[in-house]
């Protein structure tokens, strides 16, 4: 057993996390929100800097496990950018990056970009597919654009894990933020003449937000086992970190602004920019419904793979060291 | 990164499998039933498992066991709990009592509990709780006062489990009032036949499975039986509780139950209402989820570190999982006819899954006191 | 006082078609998005209509303009909410917190000058919370000197929710330092055009402006701008606040039953592009049903606070109760709309002002739903509430 990120694949993530502050850190969201459509030059110099396009997650686990730490540390400046989505570039198409799609009218949070992307959807059809330009103010539309997407050939059964976990990063990295910020302002705030942190009633709330986002973790890091071990069910695992994550992320965001209070939904607040940010990811391919839905029809009569198989009840025939009861 | 627990382990997993499916009836479901063949058949498997060296794993091969990894370990709570615990209540002795007095016992005190423990004779209780002393155990009252050159023990304890069985009691009791209500307590290794001692099963609504409380007056001790130093109880006693953290494989019960669902109702699963497919698939996410926050606390385990976090948030998820699966199983045996055979077996196995999931969050440290200690690790950590 | 059901079912029929000849049509696409003087002129012309027909303030006493028995209110609440009639979200504070604080604590000029004038249009604003007073008011810090007179006033306020457009302020100020908190604190009334006010707008979540922070520097308010004692400015807002509960939750609740989840339910019944229709599936249909059972239970506890609170027998903490039901059901409503709806609601990005918590741009909503649970008493704060005053706990030991 072995299930942590490689050491390698930390230090990667730190030195990202590093990078992106030195180059605003949170003011790279501000910036681009106020300027959309230069939010990619914004941050392409930090990301050639790192060599993060030249990461094939498709190569081998060292690799795979470095772009997982580089989505995380995206996620914790809230940055305005589909990391994940480029990460997941499949070679063979001459296209910038790969998103997932569900059921509902393609799109995703890919606007603004000038690039050309594939969309696969959950049971593996691929289509090579435009972003409709931006419409509405970012704020409020979260970069999230409809997608024009071409025809649809087979071939992107390898893509589908892919895409569902890289971007579960991210947004674990959002929520691993929204939990800084948060024991931070509860220590930092006083009121009735003691820090929030002091009532019970506040740290109950902040224990089981911080349960889900370890869970939420434990799940992120099974699910990319799983695509590195190759195995057959790693969509399965895939949407089950989905359903995790989405969980996760609404509890955790409910417990951040309640503890945070008004100023938690004002831009001052980096609360504000990292709990909007997270909205299209938590949306977007599939809601917390349609995860849970696209989960139970893959499952079936058979559940997740683990300690237990569908078959393997012991039949009662064999003797025993007391009989049966009627 | 690697998520299979590699070749050995998977090869004690399939032999312990083996040793259930031959040797466990499969309507078994623990041995504190008031049915005495419950009690035999747990003390004879135990006996099975002793012979193969698999009673206490973890154990050093000086005392009967074979030097486990974590990971072993890991996969023997989880493979026993699965199969409602067919160790009976021996997985006390194994679990914390015999490790601890390899810690902290003498010689003769190791000599005299170990061999019992290992070869699977001997049943132990644990006194800690009172009526006035339950998440807030330092507050405790019994108390040994000095006689002669040993100690005479007054008090009650209460929430025994197997009182009414064992032969031994892990005892903490108060020894001198000091400043601090955690100073001055001292662990005794107490012989349950003992006079002076009276047991008193206290009935419950969680199924057959037995509490008890149990009354101490003027109970005659030795220096003999006095663990670790006089006065310094508390601080093993926390190493108990750490031990008994990582705890119970809870996960692995709802796991089995789940995922043995569809089989047990046949054509009746795809009958069930949709939305309870749903939760169901969430369930077993669930279950997934709560054994890979168990894995996190055993990696640690493996690597000689300890996160007090990381062994709270476990026990969160894991008891709330209890819960949770077993309401979700409750509402899918509601719809099903599970008559006999398989079907019967599986619905008399949630049925006793969900009566002792009632006390998941409550028993061996309250879910409030696991959140008391996350909060304090997080806010430490800020 | 008892109404006869049947004059109630013809109050009801009055309303009902008043709306439907007055509720100016497509309203709501006039104010997704609009400019803020159009907002603030639309809010203002509606609250006359009201007026002419004697609905603006029908909780007030008959004297000034109300008079309406609980029962015909609840019947007009349901009806203005069944027809979609904008809310008056804008004279709020004026009439219910402002006019409360002058029925019950102000002298009789304060209520000749300011009741008619809040009929005329005049609008209020609440004064109340600090950068380092939120759920701990009592611990406010914007001071009063006296004067003469006068009230010298200085210090900051924050979420102070229309203050932009408030023409008078109800206000908290610490004029005693040197008494224990709840004991030094006075009530004024302040006129918003009074030199040495600055008033700044922030930012929400949602791009919304609501918000303003308030910066008082050396404000002068005369003696006769207090309500209630010098110092006993801490009982007014007590009394003041609690006399206000009751009605906002009814309104809110028949919002929310007869408006927001019927515009859910009908998004559910439209067919999409494949002809299926949400309700068909029978996760959706179990969890509206869900709701369902959970609204009309609200709407009931809420019509029993008001009538109770009515019959003198209000039972402790009840309206805490309804406050917490409401702010927590409104977010999973939300919660669960956004998610069926899809990319619509994602899409959807302007909210129509003037409509209540739920105007159908669920995504909008659904964030804004998120505030409910911390202005007028966190759920933290209303689950002490019910904790010491309705189960009859002893006070949480840390908040002493």
């Amino acid at each position: 057993m072995n299930i942590e990120l490689s050491d390698e694949a930390e230090e990667y993530g730190r030195q990202a996390r590093r990078a992106l502050g030195s180059a605003g850190g949170d003011r790279l969201a501000q910036q681009a929100e106020a300027d959309p459509h230069a939010r990619g030059a914004l941050v392409d110099p930090v990301f050639e800097a790192l060599g993060a396009w030249e990461l094939d997650p498709r190569a081998g686990s060292e690799e795979l496990e470095a772009g997982a730490a580089l989505c995380r540390s995206a996620g914790w400046w809230a940055l305005a950018y589909p990391v994940a989505e480029r990460l997941c570039r499949p070679r063979d198409l001459d296209v910038d990056g790969l998103v997932v799609i569900g059921p509902g009218p393609p799109a995703a949070p890919v606007g603004g970009l000038r690039m050309a992307w594939a969309a696969v959807s959950l049971d593996g059809w691929r289509a090579v597919c435009a972003a409709s330009p931006l419409r509405g103010p970012v704020r409020k539309s979260g970069y999230v654009v409809g997608l024009e997407v071409g025809s649809f050939e087979r071939g992107g059964q390898g893509d589908v894990a892919l895409g569902l976990v890289l971007p579960c990063w991210t947004l674990l990295g959002m929520l691993d933020r929204a939990m800084s910020l948060t024991r931070a302002h509860i220590a930092a705030r006083e009121q009735f003449g003691q820090p929030l942190a002091a009532f019970q009633g506040v740290q109950f709330q902040l224990t089981d937000a911080e349960v889900e986002r370890l869970g939420f973790e434990a799940l992120a890091t099974h699910a990319l086992w799983s695509i590195e071990a190759g195995r057959a069910d790693a969509v399965d695992d895939a949407l089950a970190l989905r359903l995790a994550a989405i969980e996760a992320a609404d509890t955790v965001f409910r417990v951040c602004h309640q503890l945070h209070g008004a100023i938690g939904f004002c831009d001052e607040t980096t609360l504000s920019w990292v709990s909007r940010a997270s909205v299209p990811l938590r949306r977007l391919p599939l809601n917390l419904a349609g995860t849970g839905a696209a989960l139970t029809r893959r499952l079936g009569r058979r559940g997740l793979s683990g300690l237990f198989g569908p078959n393997d009840e012991p039949s009662p025939t064999l003797p025993a060291l007391r009989p049966e009861r009627r | 990164m690697d998520f299979e627990m590699g070749v050995e382990v998977e090869a004690l997993r399939r032999e312990l499998r083996d040793l259930v499916a031959h040797h466990v009836p499969s309507d078994y479901l623990g041995a504190f039933t008031d049915d005495p063949a419950d009690l035999e058949m747990a003390q004879g498997f135990c006996r099975l498992l002793a012979d193969r060296g698999l009673l206490c794993p973890a154990w050093p091969g000086e005392w009967g066991g074979r030097d486990a990894s974590p990971w072993e370990q890991a996969a023997v709570r989880e493979e026993m709990w699965a199969h409602h615990e067919p160790r009976g209540a021996q997985y006390m002795g194994v679990n914390w009592v015999g490790p601890t007095i390899m810690r902290h016992g003498t010689r003769e005190q190791q000599g005299l509990h170990l061999p019992p423990i290992a070869r699977g004779e001997v049943i132990w209780c644990q006194g800690f709780s009172e009526p006035n002393a339950g998440s807030d155990l330092a507050s405790l009252q019994t108390m040994a006062r000095r006689d002669g050159d040993g100690w005479r023990v007054s008090g009650q304890k209460i929430w025994t489990s197997y009182a009414t069985m064992a032969q031994w009691c892990f005892l903490l009791a108060r020894t001198s009032r000091e400043e601090r209500k955690q100073q001055g307590l001292t662990i005794f290794l107490l012989p349950m036949a003992a006079a002076g001692i009276d047991v008193r099963p206290i009935a419950t609504m969680i199924g057959p499975h037995h509490l008890n409380e149990v009354f101490f007056d003027g109970v005659w001790v030795t220096d003999a039986d006095v663990l670790g130093a006089v006065g310094d109880g508390w601080r093993v006693v926390q190493e108990v509780l750490s031990f008994e953290r990582v705890g119970i494989a809870r996960y692995a019960r709802c796991e089995r139950l789940l995922i043995w669902a569809p089989a047990a109702l046949g054509a009746e699963w795809d009958d069930l209402p949709e939305d309870l497919h749903g939760r169901w698939a969430r369930m077993v996410m669930h279950a997934r989820r709560a054994r890979l926050l168990a894995y996190r606390v055993v990696d640690l385990q493996s690597r000689g570190q300890v996160r007090p976090g990381d062994a709270a948030a476990y026990r969160i998820a894991v008891t709330r999982l209890d819960q949770e699966s077993a309401q979700v199983l409750m509402d899918i045996i509601g719809f099903a006819a599970l008559g006999e055979g398989e079907g019967l077996r599986f619905r008399r196995a949630v049925e006793d899954h969900w009566r002792y999931s009632i006390s998941a969050t409550v028993a061996s440290g309250s879910i409030e006191m696991q959140r008391i200690l996350l909060a304090r690790a997080l806010m430490a950590a800020s | 006082m008892a109404v006869p059901d049947r004059d109630l079912a013809e109050f009801r029929s009055t309303v009902g078609d008043w709306c439907r000849a007055n509720v100016p049509k497509d309203w709501r696409r006039a104010q997704a998005g609009a400019p803020e003087e159009q907002f603030v002129a639309f809010q203002k012309a509606w609250f006359q209509e009201l007026r002419q027909v004697g609905w603006a303030v029908p909780h007030w006493p008959a004297e000034w303009g109300g008079g309406m028995s609980v029962a015909e209110q609840i019947v007009l609440y349901q009806e203005l909410a069944a027809n979609d009639a904008p809310r008056l979200v804008l004279a709020f504070v004026a009439i219910h917190h402002a006019a409360s604080t002058l029925l019950v604590a102000g002298t009789d000029e304060q209520r000749r000058c300011h009741l008619p004038a809040i009929l005329d249009g005049e609008l209020w604003v609440q004064g109340f919370s600090e950068p380092d007073a939120g759920s701990d008011l009592a611990s406010l810090r914007t001071t009063g000197r006296r004067e003469g007179d006068v009230f010298v006033v200085n210090g900051q306020k924050l979420w102070s929710s229309g203050a932009a457009h408030a023409d008078w302020c109800l206000l908290l100020v610490r004029t005693d330092p040197g008494a224990p908190k709840r004991e030094g604190i006075s009530y004024f009334l302040m006129d918003m055009r009074t030199p040495g006010i600055d008033v700044r707008p922030i930012r929400n979540a949602n791009g919304e402006s609501h918000f303003c922070e308030m910066f008082l520097d050396d404000v002068v308010i005369p003696v006769s701008g207090l309500v209630g004692p010098e110092h006993g400015g801490w009982r007014v807002a007590q009394e003041t606040l609690s006399a206000e509960r009751g009605m906002t939750m009814l309104e809110l609740s028949e919002r929310l039953g007869r408006a927001g989840f019927t515009w859910l339910l009908e998004a559910c019944r439209v067919r999409g592009p494949s002809g299926d229709r949400l309700l068909d599936d029978p996760v959706v249909a179990d969890r509206l049903a869900a709701f369902e059972i959970e609204v009309a239970g609200l709407r009931s506890l809420c019509r029993r606070v008001v009538e109770r609170h009515e019959a003198g027998a209000s039972a402790p903490a009840e309206a805490s109760i309804a406050k917490l039901l409401y702010s927590e059901l409104l977010q999973r409503v939300m919660d669960f709309a956004t998610e069926v709806v899809g990319l619509e609601a994602h899409t959807q990005l302007t909210k129509p002002l003037s409509s209540g918590w739920e105007s159908g741009a669920w995504m909008l909503d659904y964030i804004g739903s998120y505030e409910w649970t911390i202005p007028g008493g966190t759920s933290e704060i209303q689950r002490t509430i019910i904790g010491e005053r309705g189960l009859g706990l002893p006070r949480e030991p840390a908040a002493r």
